[in-house]
């Protein structure tokens, strides 16, 4: 529905299945007037209870066009709008696109691995909070092996494959959910409505715009720039997590007294060294390194609790 | 290639143990020389310079038979793991009858594990083998750790094509003959379909 700044008379396109009860509070972006928009009568009424209304996307990535047909046809069930994607580029097309709420991906993906989509998508400043992730992978049955989902390259969940019959909608709905209360669970109503119109309405500019540009034949050029970059971060990262691991206590101490270039030294300039080796003078090494390494410091802080 | 000396009637067999840095390719072949009868096995000799270490030794398995009267030695190598030394590993895998991929279970080792798979297909086919038909298996090391990613993952990324592959514990020596003799059996076929 659209909603109208009763002052400034900007018009804001609202999610009415975001909106929680009979109305919303919002803070017009433009002119900051606070205002309550109310849902019509009849769309109350029609408000699923839980969180499978149909305005809910949810994407289901897997090069096994079996898994995607089951779970679309769970999910069709519980009238989520479903998309399927078979490898990880169209995966992260279709997420640009469509911003599903939720993205189930293959951790094994073709051409992109599904953590690899997963990282763009949390280090994505719009995605990142519009897209909650569902690893999917593995059986395990050995119950050490479980890993807390919070190191799962950033992902919001995790399921088994052989659980996704029983485990998938509810997954899908706690993380709707959730994704819904994080901002009222802050303490300001009127900026979680804030939050619902802008992620609304922004999304669209440059997903008409990717469109076009896809049509304009240029999707080859655009993919093979993004592969070259991710190709580049993966290894800076897989530089820096060598070094880190060959100097564990050197790290410890650079961490702790933030002077870990400095103890590193020659590592970074042997890192440095490899890293222009391997990819096109075009990508900036100092940059790719220097980014890896700022990841890798703030986890291992957050490891060390500082 | 396999070498064969013919004074000693024996055929020698270059297995190499490849995989990222510490994933454990060392702990394997120091556990392997640890329980090798004294007799059968040479020296392990680590090629070290300040950063790089490359291990090596030689044995002879008395359990594995002959093939047409000759006795067969297995040399083992491990490659230098850390990305930087690619020189080195292309420099090992020259004359490889046969390779252990040893991948790190531990989820933040999955992309060095991925890379250096990649990277060890690319230096085979430098020195004209070929990944899909040398003998290879894969070890998923480290199992015991918490943070060790589950099998299948493992396996989705680094085994598509479906190699043998064993789950182990290098640092208590679980998997570690199993991994060698899965490995040894494929060399062993090679060797008997070429003579």
């Amino acid at each position: 529905m659209i909603a109208v700044c009763p002052k400034c008379k900007t018009r804001f396109k609202i999610d009415e299945s975001k909106m929680a009860g009979a109305g919303v509070k919002l803070r017009c972006s433009k002119c900051r007037t606070v205002f309550t928009v109310r849902k019509k009568a009849a769309d109350r009424e029609t408000r699923a209870p839980s969180a499978a209304a149909k305005s809910y996307k949810v994407l289901i990535a897997n090069s096994d066009e079996d898994i995607c047909s089951r779970v679309e046809e769970i999910l069709k069930n519980e009238h989520f709008e479903v998309f399927k994607a078979y490898d990880g580029v169209d995966a992260l097309a279709i997420i640009e696109k469509n911003r599903p709420n939720v993205a189930i991906l293959d951790v094994a993906l073709p051409m992109k691995y599904g953590f690899e989509v997963c990282e763009h998508i949390k280090g994505h400043v719009e995605l990142k909070e519009a897209v909650k992730v569902i690893l999917m992978a593995a059986i395990y049955d050995k119950t050490r092996y479980k890993r807390n989902p919070t190191s799962l390259y950033g992902a919001d969940d995790f399921i088994e494959i052989h659980h996704l019959h029983d485990d998938i909608v509810p997954k899908i709905n706690r993380l709707i959910l959730s994704s819904e209360h994080e901002p009222a669970a802050a303490g300001a109503p009127a900026k979680e409505a804030e939050e619902v119109v802008t992620r609304e309405v922004k999304p669209e500019a440059p997903s008409g715009k990717d469109l076009e540009t896809l049509r304009a034949g240029e999707k080859v050029i655009d993919d093979k720039d993004r592969d070259v970059q991710e190709k580049a971060r993966r290894l800076a990262r897989i530089i820096v997590s060598d070094i880190a691991l060959y100097n564990e206590d050197l790290v410890s101490e650079g961490v702790r007294n933030s002077n870990l270039y400095k103890l590193l030294k020659d590592d970074i300039k042997e890192g440095l060294e490899h890293f222009k080796k391997k990819v096109s003078p075009s990508i900036s090494a100092e940059t790719y390194l220097k980014e890896a390494f700022q990841d890798f410091i703030s986890k291992r802080k957050l490891e060390m609790g500082l | 290639m396999s070498f064969i000396n013919y004074s000693s009637k024996e055929i020698n067999c270059k297995i190499v143990f490849y995989g990222p840095g510490l994933c454990g390719k060392t702990t394997n072949l120091q556990y392997v020389y640890g329980k090798t009868n004294p007799v059968a096995k040479g020296k392990m000799i680590s090629l070290a310079t300040e950063t790089e270490r490359t291990l090596f030794f030689d044995f002879l398995p008395l359990t594995l038979g002959e093939i047409k009267g000759f006795k067969v030695r297995f040399h083992l190598y491990t490659v230098p793991g850390q990305i930087f030394y690619d020189a080195s590993r292309k420099l090992i895998l020259k004359g490889v009858d046969g390779v252990v991929f040893v991948a790190d279970s531990q989820v933040e080792r999955m992309e060095a594990n991925i890379e250096s798979f990649e990277n060890l297909a690319v230096n085979l086919k430098e020195q004209g083998y070929d990944l899909d038909k040398i003998p290879c298996v894969v070890q998923y090391n480290k199992r015991d750790l918490p943070n060790a990613a589950p099998l299948e993952e493992l396996r989705n990324l680094l085994n598509p094509k479906g190699i043998p592959e064993f789950e182990a514990c290098a640092a208590t020596g679980e998997g570690v003959f199993e991994t060698l003799k899965g490995i040894s059996k494929l060399v062993l076929t090679e060797l008997k379909k070429g003579r």
